[in-house]
């Protein structure tokens, strides 16, 4: 999609398991443009699934599965953020990826105090 | 008092070849009297989706969000074209979302979307042009880099809920969130609401999800998307989590009015600076 800011309201917890810029370049394999990659276990290890930056549900198999994750560059970059939530169609907790960064781990990563994004996305919108 | 709770795990320094479990963070909430922010209430838009929290003056709105992703993206094609590619036209407005953190709860939306959120779309700082052209590896390559040059700008990115964000902003916005699902009048809501929906047959995707199951053809989506409203409002009423949401934020916004006061200022410059970027771009300022 093309010229496109996406500015949906959400919440999300701050982490240092975000790599930016040219060192989660380094840090991650890469991620084609205009998707995000999801692996099932932590530093991009295990099974990985790659999805657009529009998904209404990321499906049975990887549901609620993903450990840690890279954004890929974005088709414009006037329209750099990716949305990641828990539940399908968007709904319920969110946190917000620039294009370009990664998370190692997301067990660092708090949607709230008790619990973190570990196993847990199911939506995908930027 | 604010207590703030940010946990380190893994860091960029971090071996790849050594992962290990994260020990158990040290988080907690801070102690706030809901009724210190009585009164505050969301608006809620039943026609747009648009939700607006007193929080909501800190970070950009979906307007100003344009402008300033439009003016970081001025100054990496810049250099890109400085790097000898040729960068094609563009420009358009961008999109959002209805929020969807507690579900539905616009009736009109509901009958109009079913399941999926309202998308509002927001007007450019420049008219839309055509698809961008596949780039070249090369093309492509310079742009990444250029991204990475250019990075913000020195513009502030007051998104919510943005990945590695520690301000007192995201600290209040999300011990709000944390504070409200341990409310008991939340609680309360969120109880009768699954009791509703139970009555009427129906089915979370998962416990704990604001999301409910469907046949999945458009009638049905429609269906359940109404009848989750209606439970809403037999529980209280569909802006019930919102309306706790904003009385947290209220509260705890009391002790920090000074940051969010010097915040402001922040906000209004950068907003500022991205807009003579884009002034030195050729755009009018009936655009901005």
């Amino acid at each position: 999609m093309n010229n496109i800011l996406r500015t949906a309201g959400v919440l999300a917890v701050a982490s240092a398991s975000v790599l930016t810029g040219v060192t989660a370049a380094q840090a991650a394999p890469a991620c084609s443009t205009a998707r995000v990659c999801l692996y099932d276990d932590y530093w991009f290890t295990g099974t990985s699934r790659s999805f657009g930056w529009v998904t209404y549900n990321v499906g049975v198999d990887a549901n609620d599965k993903a450990s840690s994750l890279n954004v890929g560059p974005a088709t414009d970059p006037n329209s750099p953020y990716v949305y990641f939530y828990v539940d399908q169609n968007f709904r319920g907790d969110s946190v917000v990826f620039r294009a370009g960064n990664a998370s190692n781990d997301l067990r660092g990563l708090y949607m709230t105090p008790t619990r973190n994004w570990d196993d847990e996305i199911t939506s995908v919108w930027g | 008092m604010l207590v703030m709770a940010v946990l380190l795990s893994n860091t960029a320094c971090s071996s790849p070849s050594a992962p290990s479990p994260t020990a158990t963070p040290a988080v907690s909430l801070p102690s706030v009297d809901r009724s210190a922010g009585a009164g505050a209430r969301a608006s809620l838009n039943e026609i747009t989706g648009e939700l607006v929290l007193p929080m909501s003056a800190y970070w950009y709105s979906d307007r100003e969000n344009v402008i300033v992703n439009s003016a970081v993206a001025s100054l990496i094609f810049d250099c890109v074209e400085e790097a000898g590619f040729t960068v094609a036209p563009w420009g358009g407005g961008g999109k959002a979302l209805q929020d969807g953190r507690y579900g539905q709860w616009s009736r009109k939306l509901a009958a109009k979307n079913g399941a999926l959120p309202e998308i509002r779309v927001i007007a450019g700082v420049m008219d839309e042009q055509p698809e961008r052209p596949v780039l070249s590896a090369e093309h492509q390559a310079a742009e990444t880099k250029c991204t990475n040059s250019v990075g913000r700008a020195g513009l502030p990115e007051l998104l919510e809920g943005l990945v590695g964000d520690s301000s007192v902003q995201n600290q209040i916005t999300r011990n709000a969130v944390a504070l409200t699902e341990r409310d008991p009048e939340y609680l309360t809501f969120r109880q009768d609401w699954e009791n509703c929906l139970a009555e009427n047959g129906l089915t979370l995707t998962e416990q704990g999800s604001w999301s409910l199951q469907s046949s999945g053809t458009k009638e049905d989506e429609i269906r359940v998307a109404l009848l989750e409203v209606d439970c809403k409002d037999s529980s209280g009423g569909a802006r019930k989590p919102y309306d706790i949401l904003a009385e947290y934020q209220a509260a705890q916004m009391k002790d920090h009015q000074a940051e969010l006061n010097a915040l402001a200022e922040e906000k209004a410059d950068a907003l500022e600076r991205a807009k003579q970027i884009l002034r030195d771009h050729g755009v009018a300022d009936a655009r901005l």
